[in-house]
């Protein structure tokens, strides 16, 4: 395995005070860029180093950034996604939790970049470690002016404000987290105009993930080339895997992109956890799962649209010979369902329809037709949802059917013979 | 502009179009559930996906702005087949309760499934129930969350429209439920647009509640008697009952919108003590005459009067339509030779020497009779004098509409406060009257009373009023109550002039609390004042030269006048007092001839509302048998002093009325009936609008004096309202709202406030309202009319009182 | 929550902190969670006063207040139990035996997931995915989080938990 980055101080038990990240080189990017770089020039660097956000759809960040208009008298801001919920990942929590400072620079460059002023961090309630310890990193930040008035003298302020989420995935979701800041029920919001034009009370914003900031002390830091030359060219810069489920080795693992999904679970996952893997799911609970034979699939953006997946938070789940997948499909299904913002018709009234049958199969009391309607229901729901929750929970429980409905058919058999 | 193709029909439209508006102006048809024009778009029913040739998605129609070339398919396989999924997908949970739904038979759900639905659903599972029982979220709204399907056009209209933020959504998921703070509605004006704006039987009129089918309901479409916004309703009557009121979003000047008085206050109609047959005052007890002798015993008394050189007076309700008031003062004037007409005895500022001419001189020379859309479109709205909110409350949704739709700025001075305070970049109390003292400051360079709040006010607004290109004055009336009356209509033409001068759009509409104010003085019910606003003589009028006949057609003058008011006075002294009117009220009782009128709801005619559009009325069942209606006892009276009769149905009344009013009844954005009334001689005279503003004292109310204002609420449109059933429901105890100052609210739980005034006193519980300033104290004009002994204002607008506030707690206490 | 407290009470005791929150935000509607979270550890619930005081402390219509109470789940909108169970039910511990935990909890507890034991001692609530999935199955008792479970840890930790008498601090 090659040179840790984000995860290079991850056993230090003091990896979060300030004095060992800065022991360890943290806060040089910040000085660099702000002796530097001009915003633009920043901009541009993390535009040409190719780095794309780490929160799910992989969107090129220096180009999101871009789209903020230069010529808007309107106050910035910069909103942290870490709202981490999307089952299987866990990497945003590891990081607050053991090393948030990289997460605090990350922000200071991010905001100097589009000129932002206040930025709100919105990390999941349920995080409370996550929470002290990143506003622990904050006031230390300020105590040694990387936050604040006038950073290292640079003429660049900036506040982080800490903002909880109150249990709601859809939160996750960068229109409904901006809501939730507004302190309105998190359901998303139309787009255009996206945030990066009129976002957080209306003003010009960007979103970010927590793994896509904390990249970039390290882009600044050891330069565009360093970061250029880890993974894929189209993929590039350190990236955190989730591996979890029915894989002997569960963990944080920092991999370049472009592995194979079956050397990922059986190298580093250590395996299946009963006899052999079955299938597994590449990136979070709405990634499609891929049935083992399709395990040479590489683990990158690219390559898993291609295959009809996605790589989404990374988040990889194996599921072994003992893991019935009607009840996967069930268990995901009710996931979604119960996180429904319930704004659009699909997703709100659709996916408790879907989960109510797939009950009814688990226990017994499927019918002949079951698995049509759920067809009929995935088909209604995905690409025609408000957002993409919904779009992710037809999706995933379409590759469940698609690969698997022979698991399907005989928990239905019995039944429809009996009655 | 932007070329697309629609299902194969190019179409140009305005960049910024959305696939829908576009698809409307061809008559294609794409159904929508969450859309609902003047709401924000919210997008989220997704019935209204269409196909956009090169993305891979659909589209929401709603909210998809059209792009150049854009080629889109509104009714392809895809998209009728996604519409049919949708359709399914919705009814899975909808409990299909059609027969005993409200709803049935004017459902969005229902017609949108019969046509683009597969008439069968593959969903056979058990569905969704919140509850078994519906819940009364208050008097007039009932919710049955299972047949709610989210579109959430009640919430929006609730916040974005009416401002009450009464409804929200509890819950998320399936579990989404429109409710209020604890299933009821704090905060609710019960207006009702929730339930009109409901696509399904999810929200539900209680008065309406099980009382009929709509398919058994005989429909008519008419205008409200409220206020002067004068929207258009429409009334829903089974075999002569009226059932319910509703209203279109595709007529009138508030479209879908409607507020308490006018959704909830159309039972008024059925409401009251009707006067059934002509009756005369015997040894002091009304004992039944016929009609006969009741038109030959007033023809008798008027010709002695006549003859006697004696004089004769009328009064006319703002309620009486524009046909009904051009008779009335024809009988005044051309029968009776008097010109003593009133069209409203509350402006008691009319009565002061040099009024109406200015007022003649406002409303010839500078009122805007133009659609009150375009006046919002000012930059700068300016409200004077009035609570919208509450007397005009339609008028104040599409305001709070406009505002929030676009890039303008509210200011509002004024006595009370209102519900769009909030959305005011400045606001102020304002004592009425006052409005000539502001309206004076704003057209000095540097406002020149030092410490006063008027002042500081004015400095705030200016730098604004001063970049704007355009400005809109809607003036409230009550500033006609007071003897500042013509000081204020002469401010109100100065800086229309002084704006105007600055090569700005300036905009002047007035917020007539009644529905016909401006008919009937267009109408000439005005002393000195003919039809068409032509001069003609004005009688004297002093205590002295009281009437020796007064007629009075609708109106209440012996309610709504003090004791010493000389209008009052008039009637008390007359040697004869002639009551025409529907229904009993304070001056029939009095009378000495009372004639059953014909009521709104049972004639034909027009009205005249704030934007001088003249609008119809029609009659929403039969009027009585074997009666004659009001028109023609004009007439009966007219030959009974030898004189013809004239025309009495509408239609032909506007021949006449246009022959003295040129240009009655045309309205639009081009009609400018400004230039046809200009002609009739009230020209821009220099001497009056130069007459200085007489400042009114600034008086330091100290101890516990209050000055008293007046006016209508949300629910009372002065005693009209108590007609109705409902809004008395509603808003049955009196109460006296203001400020009690320092102190938290809970403290004065309890506490009743009494009103003093020259020995006379109103007591009621305390209302708290810590938006009025201190030295105000506010009464519903219903109950301070109501009640044996109360507080009269003598022509003294706004009246000192003292003030006397005391509960259990605490005894009587100052404040 | 106790019927003695009073709107008054409850608005004292939120003040300093609710206006703290709200210096954070261009807006007050903003500080509504905020809010909502400091009332939820001082009374361990938030219901319909906790609202109407929030409401008047910002300046907000109520029923937004009561909106967000009730579309985030970590809100409780009756009274818990002296601890809090979470169990993680999702997908990752599902696979390494949520649901063989969840029925012993059940078990031990003599409860329904949803509910509060007789003695006020714990409620049994099951949640979506924690963000733990590493040490997946996850319980999150109060504020804190237990991994790597197996039934013989979770009566370990019961039993510690019962001699505990307040939650922990978040
Ligand atoms: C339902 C849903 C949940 C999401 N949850 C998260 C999340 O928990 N964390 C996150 O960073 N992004 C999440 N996203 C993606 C965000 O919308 C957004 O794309 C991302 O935060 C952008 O950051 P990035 O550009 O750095 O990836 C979610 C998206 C959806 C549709
Ligand atoms: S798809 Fe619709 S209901 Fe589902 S979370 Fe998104 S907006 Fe809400
Ligand atoms: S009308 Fe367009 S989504 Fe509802």
């Amino acid at each position: 395995m090659s040179e840790l980055v984000l995860l290079k101080n991850i056993d230090n038990p003091d990896a979060s005070r300030i004095e060992t990240y800065e022991k360890s080189g943290g806060y040089q990017g910040l000085r660099t860029v702000l002796r530097d770089y001009d915003p633009d020039q920043v901009i541009e660097t993390v535009k040409s180093s190719n780095l794309r956000g780490r929160g799910g759809a992989g969107f090129p960040t220096g180009l999101k950034w871009s789209f903020v208009p230069k010529d808007n008298p309107l106050p910035r801001y910069l909103c942290c996604n870490a709202d981490e919920g999307e089952p299987g990942t866990f990497k945003d929590r590891i990081l607050m939790e053991r090393d948030p400072h990289q997460l605090i620079e990350g922000m200071v460059i991010a905001a100097y970049a589009i000129g932002c002023k206040t930025a709100y961090l919105y990390i999941r309630g349920e995080y409370s470690v996550s929470i002290e310890h990143c506003q622990q990193a904050i006031d230390e930040a300020h105590a040694l002016g990387y936050l604040g008035q006038n950073i290292l003298n640079s003429g660049h302020s900036l506040d982080i404000h800490i903002h909880k989420g109150a249990g709601a995935y859809i939160c996750g979701e960068e229109t409904a987290l901006l809501e939730s800041i507004e302190g309105k029920r998190g359901q998303p919001k139309l787009k255009p105009p996206f945030p990066a034009v009129a976002g957080l009370y209306e003003c010009p914003t960007v979103v970010n993930n927590v793994e896509t900031l904390a990249c970039l002390p390290h882009l600044f830091r050891r330069g565009e080339d360093w970061f250029s030359s880890i993974g894929p060219k189209d993929a590039p810069g350190p990236k955190l895997f989730g591996l979890s489920g029915h894989v002997r080795k569960p963990g944080l693992y920092e991999l370049p992109m472009g592995m194979s999904l079956g050397e990922m679970l059986e190298v580093y996952g250590g395996g299946a956890l009963n006899g052999a893997f079955k299938a597994a799911i590449p990136g979070g609970v709405s990634a499609p799962m891929f049935p083992s034979d399709l395990f040479d699939v590489k683990m990158d953006f690219g390559s898993l649209a291609a295959a009809g997946s996605m790589l989404g938070s990374a988040a990889v789940i194996g599921l072994d010979d003992t893991a019935s997948i009607p009840v996967v499909a069930r268990r995901i299904t009710e996931f979604f369902n119960h996180e429904s913002c319930g704004k659009c018709t699909p997703c709100r009234e659709g996916l408790t329809w879907a989960a109510k049958i797939l009950r009814r199969i688990e226990a017994g009391q499927g019918q002949v037709g079951d698995v049509e309607q759920l067809a009929m229901l995935c088909g209604g729901i995905f690409g025609k949802s408000f957002c993409a929750l919904g779009d992710g929970a037809a999706w995933a429980l379409g590759a469940t059917i698609k690969h698997f409905r022979h698991e399907f058919d005989a928990l239905i058999a019995p039944q429809t013979m009996v009655s | 502009m932007v070329t697309i193709t629609l299902d194969g029909q190019q179409i140009e439209v305005e960049p910024g179009t959305t696939i829908l508006t576009a698809a409307r102006s061809l008559a294609v048809n794409i159904p929508t559930f969450c859309y609902q024009e003047r709401l924000s778009i919210s997008a989220s029913c997704r019935m209204c996906l269409v196909e956009v040739e090169g993305r891979n998605k659909l589209e929401p129609a709603c909210a998809t702005a059209v792009a150049p070339d854009m080629v889109i398919h509104s009714h392809s396989e895809k998209v009728v087949a996604t519409r049919e999924d949708m359709l399914e997908i919705l009814l899975a949970n909808h409990p299909l309760d059609c027969p005993i739904c409200d709803k049935g038979g004017e459902c969005e759900l229902q017609d949108t499934v019969f046509e683009h639905g597969k008439g069968s659903s593959r969903l056979r599972d058990f569905k969704r129930v919140f509850r078994e029982r519906d819940i009364e979220l208050n008097k007039v709204i009932v919710f049955n969350a299972n047949r709610c399907i989210q579109c959430q056009r009640c919430v929006r209209i609730c916040e974005e429209v009416v401002g009450d933020v009464a409804l929200g959504t509890a819950e998320r998921g399936l579990d989404s439920e429109i409710t209020g703070v604890g299933n009821s509605l704090k905060d609710c004006s019960h207006c009702g647009n929730c339930i009109e704006v409901c696509p399904v039987g999810a929200l539900m009129s209680v008065p309406y509640r099980y009382k009929a089918r709509p398919w058994d309901l005989l429909e008519t479409e008419t205008t409200c008697n409220m206020c002067g916004t004068g929207c258009s309703l429409t009334a829903q009557v089974r075999d002569g009952e009226f059932k319910r009121v509703k209203s279109s979003l595709d007529t009138g000047i508030n479209g879908e919108l409607l507020c308490a008085k006018g959704r909830f206050g159309f039972d008024a109609i059925d409401g009251g003590d009707r006067i059934q047959q002509p009756m005369m005052r015997v040894n002091g007890a009304h004992v039944p005459v016929s009609w006969n002798e009741a038109i030959r015993f007033i023809a008798t008394k008027a010709r002695v009067v006549m003859e006697s050189g004696g004089g004769i007076q009328g009064h006319i309700s703002p309620r009486e339509n524009n046909e009904t008031a051009y008779m009335f003062q024809n009988l005044m004037r051309r029968v009776f030779g008097s010109q003593d007409i009133h069209a409203s005895t509350r402006f008691s500022g009319l009565r002061k020497a040099g009024a109406i001419e200015a007022l003649a001189h406002v409303v010839t020379g500078y009122l805007d009779r133009k659609p009150f859309k375009s006046v919002l479109q000012a930059e700068c709205v300016f409200l004077l004098g009035s609570n919208v909110s509450q007397e005009n409350p339609v008028s104040g949704y599409l305001l709070r509409s406009a505002i929030r739709g676009g890039n303008k700025s509210l200011f509002i001075a004024s006595s009370r406060p209102c519900g769009l305070d909030d959305l005011a970049a400045a606001s102020m109390r304002l004592l009425p009257g006052n409005e000539a003292q502001l309206l004076g400051l704003l057209m000095q360079d540097e406002p020149k009373m030092a410490n006063n709040p008027i002042n500081g006010f004015v400095s705030v607004i200016q730098p604004t009023v001063a970049r704007a290109d355009s400005i809109a004055f809607l003036i409230g009336t009550e500033f006609l109550r007071s003897s500042l009356a013509a000081e204020c209509l002469r401010k109100i033409a100065q800086v229309v002039d002084y704006f105007k001068a600055q090569g700005k759009t300036v905009y002047l509409q007035f917020l007539f609390d009644r529905p016909n104010q401006l008919g009937l003085w267009d109408m000439g019910c005005l002393d000195g004042i003919a039809p068409g606003w032509q001069r003609s003589a004005s009688s004297p009028k002093t205590t002295e030269n009281l009437p020796d006949l007064t007629y009075i057609l609708g109106s209440d003058p012996l309610r709504n006048s003090a004791r010493d008011d000389p209008a009052a006075l008039s009637q008390q002294r007359s040697t004869c007092l002639v009551v025409h009117t529907s229904h009993y009220n304070k001056s029939a009782e009095q009378a000495d001839v009372l004639l059953p009128a014909t009521p709104y709801g049972e004639e034909s005619g027009t009205y005249t509302n704030n934007e001088g559009r003249v609008q119809v009325l029609r009659p929403v069942r039969e009027a009585a048998q074997n009666q004659p209606s009001t028109r023609q006892v004009f007439n009966l009276i007219a030959q009974a002093l030898g004189q013809g009769a004239g025309p009495i149905g509408s239609d032909q009344l506007h021949v006449p009325i246009a022959a003295d009013f040129p240009g009655f009844g045309s309205f639009g954005d081009t009609a400018d009936m400004r230039m046809a009334a200009r002609t009739s001689g009230w020209p821009i005279s220099e001497g009056d609008t130069d007459a200085p503003v007489i400042l009114p004292e600034n008086i330091d109310v100290k101890g516990r004096r209050r000055y008293l204002i007046t006016g209508d609420n949300l629910f009372q449109s002065g005693q009209y309202t108590a007609r109705s059933g409902v809004l008395s429901s509603l808003d049955a105890t009196p109460y006296v709202e203001l400020n009690p100052g320092p102190g938290p609210d809970h403290a004065f739980e309890g506490m009743m406030v009494t009103l003093v005034s020259s020995g006379n006193s109103f007591t009621a519980p305390l209302k708290i309202n810590r938006s009025f300033d201190k030295q105000t104290v506010f009464v519903a004009e219903r109950f301070l009319t109501e009640g044996g002994k109360a507080i009269h204002f003598e022509g003294e607008y706004p009246k000192l009182v003292d003030v006397v506030i005391s509960g259990p707690e605490k005894r009587a206490s100052q404040v | 929550m106790s019927d003695a407290r009073s709107l008054t009470d409850i608005k004292r005791d939120l003040a300093t902190g609710v206006r703290q929150m709200r210096a954070r935000y261009p807006t007050s509607r903003s500080a509504i969670m905020p809010a909502l979270e400091l009332a939820q550890q001082k009374y361990g619930q938030v219901e319909g006063l906790t609202y109407q005081a929030v409401s008047e402390l910002l300046d907000v219509p109520e029923i937004w207040v009561f909106e967000v109470a009730s579309f985030y789940s970590l809100f409780d909108r009756s009274q818990t139990g002296r601890h809090h169970l979470r169990l993680c039910t999702n997908l990752s511990c599902m696979l390494r035996g949520s649901d063989a935990l969840m029925q012993h909890l059940q078990n031990r507890l003599a409860i329904k997931s949803g509910e509060t034991t007789s003695d006020g001692a714990f409620t049994l609530t099951d949640v979506e995915c924690l963000g733990a999935c590493e040490m997946a199955p996850v319980l999150m008792v109060d504020a804190r989080y237990h991994g790597d479970l197996t039934t013989d840890k979770l009566d370990v930790l019961l039993a510690s938990l019962a001699g505990q008498p307040t939650k922990e601090a978040t």
